[in-house]
């Protein structure tokens, strides 16, 4: 079904945003609906302007729009108003380029990058007029397939989703689109026609890096635990191994990116430096499951600079990776962008850097004007802490880049920590009080002396999550009780005027962490929650966890035996089968080492780490050390000899 | 020695639904992608130094709206449109590029008069003779001090309104932008509440803003030209 300008326009008239709606933005993709061999919708669980900030979009949305034989249009997670139109006018939710029902593309892909977003997927594909559970589906229904991060525990979402891709999309996408069109009977209708679904299901299972979860079968004790998963038909592998894009000079880059009229949450050229993150904390799942790190040259940086800024006419160019100030020719790409636009009036930014007076340097020379707020990440209060969860950051590291910022004129400087980490005990949050109350008089000193507006330090604190394929898998989380007194002890303790304190909300991250080492059987509990009306759940507005305690109570299941739960190494964990390269006997060396307070060095700087992944994926890291940034090149080194 | 361009677009289609803010952003963006040398404005954060005319509402298309655009150098304003023409998103068209004055006052100020177009299929007619019988037009209009009647009367220029089968067409001249300004819902809604008009149910009516005009000496000038476009301006109410 194909939906006309004027029931698009009626719908949209009375929303708010009607922008999220409408497409047609620049460099927008309009390809034939008829000539494309394969048709995939792009599907965001979370609005337009959320989803429009994700780089992943970008990158598969021109790869297979400007170099297949096949078409991609997007949809994002309608807001409940325009929810409310389309089940009004019984209208499906459509895509933004052919406005067409979800249900007429042959392949409808959700990237799933947080949990707390899967009520959104069960929510699209209702609206999209898909059936919602995977069995339920046939020859004229969508193949819906799932990527990103949350792909590397996809079970809770496995009675849903067809295929999961498991690393790179731009690796695996065009090989999956492929076997999809040949498995297609016919391109005419309204909605796909398959051959043979069941075949096509197993065909995709072949490809490196597909999951076809309806192709397993998962045992369980009478308690809950898992015993076996294990393939129901020969030929199903045993494990599906990650896949990942070698060398990211030669990788597709989009170079013609959509620009939306709205303001998107990161509202800039994207240019990606590197993927991957080796500093190895130990809590940290994308420090995990992208590895190694792989730098682009400074040249391709430098050429893609010039092509984005012609081809987006966007005023400011973000440098993204896990950890942009490790780029190791940071300094140099910095100098040469600024150089290059900064008489356009373009500016650079660097959205996360290391805490050391280099990186505030750095911050200084990109700053555009008025300064507003410099964020560090700590993560943890004491040394000990910081050395459980491998963040090689010293106290004296921290109070140095603090009092850098404020001598460099920053008005507000913002910490981030996290509670309820492995082996926390009073004294680490503690440490938070005396860190933030340290880098508040540095403050005091720094505005004191130049009688300026009192600076300011923000403690923003989060809690511990126990990510799949991490070290601390195995860790419990604090229950929400405990975490709510821990998050009290640091209000009482930071009531001062110079601080000020945010925290996140106990019961999200609860649930964040029931589902992310969630198995099968959550299939059922995320279906009741959405019955129950949850959507948006990551936004406190819509948020309501009433909604989940029943739905789990109403599946007989305990969110607490998910999230709290300290496992054992020896048991079978749901996302065993699933492997991310990295060893499992590293995450358990690494496991043993936090206990310890051992830290394990980035192998950028020392020995390999064993982590397995190289071997595992026949990949190594990739770093463009040029001949030049001395300083950076000096910097890097003196650094990863503090932390031995 | 810079220079300051007027030009005359469109926003019709898919850029109805672009906000006035988002327009202006996506404005600054054109003229980037154009390579045109765009003076900047100083301060903390630099901007292009663009100057808009009256704001469309959200949903409403427009065919002759305005914005000045200040270049670092002098060039033909020919160049300057040629420039733009590859750039534009779906939606968003020049019509034409003409060198303004140096020292001029803005759009903002000068536009005051709005040509509308709506259509809607309607049951019954408004009571043409009650209405304009009616020395004053009272809508409620909510203000910085909440809901408040207003007397729309002064600020309709003229009302071009013709039944052609089922469908009520014409223009609405109105007054825009300060205190006299009329918004063309306002108009429709009085004529539903005040003037017996029934709309078909669940018809949406359909409004564009054909043109903007500056007042002076009782003519209706076109903000692209100096001579006068649509005499007898004088005749209006």
């Amino acid at each position: 079904m194909q939906l006309s300008e004027k029931q698009v326009a009626s719908l949209i008239a009375q929303v708010a945003r009607p922008g999220r709606y409408t497409g047609s933005e620049w460099n927008a993709a309009v390809k034939p609906w008829e000539e494309a061999r394969a048709r995939m919708a792009f599907a965001f669980p979370d609005v337009y302007e959320v989803g429009m900030s994700h780089l992943g979009l970008q990158i598969l949305y021109g790869l297979v729009n400007e170099k297949s034989p096949f078409l991609m249009e997007r949809v994002f997670a309608p807001w409940p108003d325009m929810e409310g139109r389309l089940r009004e006018k019984g209208l499906p939710l459509f895509s933004l380029e052919s406005r067409r029902a979800l249900a007429a593309f042959e392949v409808v892909g959700f990237t799933l990058q947080y949990e707390m977003s899967y009520t959104n997927v069960l929510n699209m594909l209702d609206l999209g007029g898909i059936p919602l559970c995977s069995r339920e589906r046939g020859n004229r229904d969508p193949l819906v397939i799932a990527g990103g991060p949350g792909a590397f525990n996809p079970e809770p979402l496995a009675d849903f989703v067809d295929a999961f891709v498991l690393g790179e999309g731009e690796e695996v996408l065009l090989e999956v689109l492929e076997t999809v069109a040949e498995h297609t009977a016919g391109l005419t209708g309204a909605r796909p026609c398959f051959k043979d679904r069941r075949r096509l299901l197993q065909e995709l299972a072949r490809i490196p890096g597909v999951y076809v979860p309806a192709l397993y079968e998962v045992d369980y004790y009478p308690d809950g635990r898992v015993k076996e998963v294990r393939p129901r038909f020969p030929g199903v592998p045993r494990r599906v191994v990650r896949r990942v894009v070698k060398d990211l000079n030669a990788a597709y880059f989009p170079l013609r990116p959509v620009v939306p009229f709205l303001e998107a949450v990161h509202d800039r050229i994207m240019l990606e430096v590197f993927r991957g993150c080796q500093r190895g904390c130990r809590f940290c799942q994308a420090g995990m499951i992208y590895r190694p790190v792989r730098e682009r040259s400074l040249e391709v940086l430098l050429r893609q600079a010039e092509n984005l800024v012609r081809s987006t006419g966007y005023d400011e160019m973000s440098l993204t990776s896990l950890s942009t100030g490790d780029y190791s020719r940071i300094g140099e790409l910095v100098r040469e962008l600024l150089n290059a636009y900064r008489e356009q009036g373009i500016a650079v930014s660097l959205p996360s850097l290391r805490i050391d007076t280099f990186s505030v340097g750095l911050a200084e020379e990109v700053q555009k004007g008025r300064k507003t707020g410099l964020t560090f990440a700590p993560e943890a209060g004491t040394q000990r802490l910081r050395d459980v969860i491998n963040k090689g950051v010293r106290k004296e590291d921290l109070l140095a880049a603090a009092k850098a910022a404020f001598a460099a004129g920053w008005p507000s400087v913002k910490l981030y920590f996290m509670i309820g980490l492995p082996t926390e005990r009073e004294e680490d949050l503690d440490g938070i009080v005396d860190l933030a109350r340290a880098a508040a008089a540095l403050g005091s000193e720094a505005g004191g002396k130049k009688g300026g507006r009192r600076p300011e330090v923000t403690v923003s604190v989060s809690n511990f999550v126990p990510k799949p394929h991490t070290p601390f898998q195995w860790e419990g989380q604090n229950p929400v009780a405990e975490l709510k007194r821990k998050q009290e002890y640091l209000r009482s303790k930071l009531r001062d005027r110079r601080i000020k304190y945010d925290w996140h909300d106990a019961e999200l991250s609860f649930l964040e962490a029931a589902i992310a080492r969630g198995d099968r059987r959550l299939g059922a509990v995320l279906k009741a929650a959405w019955q129950k009306g949850c959507r948006f759940d990551g936004w406190s507005e819509f948020f309501r966890p009433q909604r989940w305690k029943e739905a789990f109570a109403e599946q007989k299941l305990e969110a607490e035996f998910y999230a709290c739960r300290f496992i054992p190494y020896e048991e079978v964990l749901p996302w065993d089968h699933l492997d991310s390269g990295v060893s499992r006997e590293f995450l358990v060396e690494e496991h043993r080492k936090a206990m310890q307070g051992l830290l394990t060095e980035d192998c950028r700087f020392a020995f390999c780490t064993g982590c397995g992944v190289c071997p595992a994926l026949d990949v190594e890291p990739v770093l463009c050390r040029g001949t030049g940034g001395k300083s950076e090149g000096g910097e890097l080194s003196r650094e990863g000899e503090g932390l031995k | 020695m810079s220079a300051w361009f007027r030009i005359e677009y469109s926003k019709e289609g898919p850029a109805v639904f672009i906000s006035h803010l988002d327009l202006t952003r996506a404005w600054e963006r054109i003229v980037r992608r154009a390579g045109l040398p765009a003076a900047l404005s100083q301060g903390y954060h630099p901007h292009y130094r663009l100057s808009f005319g009256s704001v469309l509402p959200v949903g409403m298309g427009g065919k002759r709206e305005y914005l000045d655009l200040e270049l670092k150098r002098d060039m033909p304003a020919e160049e300057v449109g040629a420039a733009l023409l590859p750039f534009l998103p779906a939606g968003i068209g020049v019509r034409q590029v003409k060198k303004r004055a140096e020292k001029a006052p803005s759009l903002m100020a000068q536009i005051d008069t709005a040509l509308y177009w709506m259509e809607a299929e309607v049951e019954k007619e408004p009571d043409w003779e009650a209405i304009w019988g009616e020395s004053s037009w009272a809508v409620k209009r909510t203000g910085k001090k909440g809901e408040e009647e207003t007397d729309i009367r002064p600020g309709v220029l003229r009302l071009d309104l013709q039944k052609e089968g089922p469908r009520l067409c014409g223009y609405l001249w109105l007054k825009t932008g300060g205190s006299s300004g009329v918004r063309p819902y306002e108009v429709i809604k009085f004529l539903q509440e005040h003037g017996g008009m029934v709309l078909k149910e669940e018809e949406e009516v359909f409004v564009h803003r054909e043109a903007l005009f500056i007042t002076r000496e009782g003519y209706l000038l076109s903000p692209m030209a100096d001579e006068v476009l649509w005499p007898g301006g004088k005749n209006f109410g």
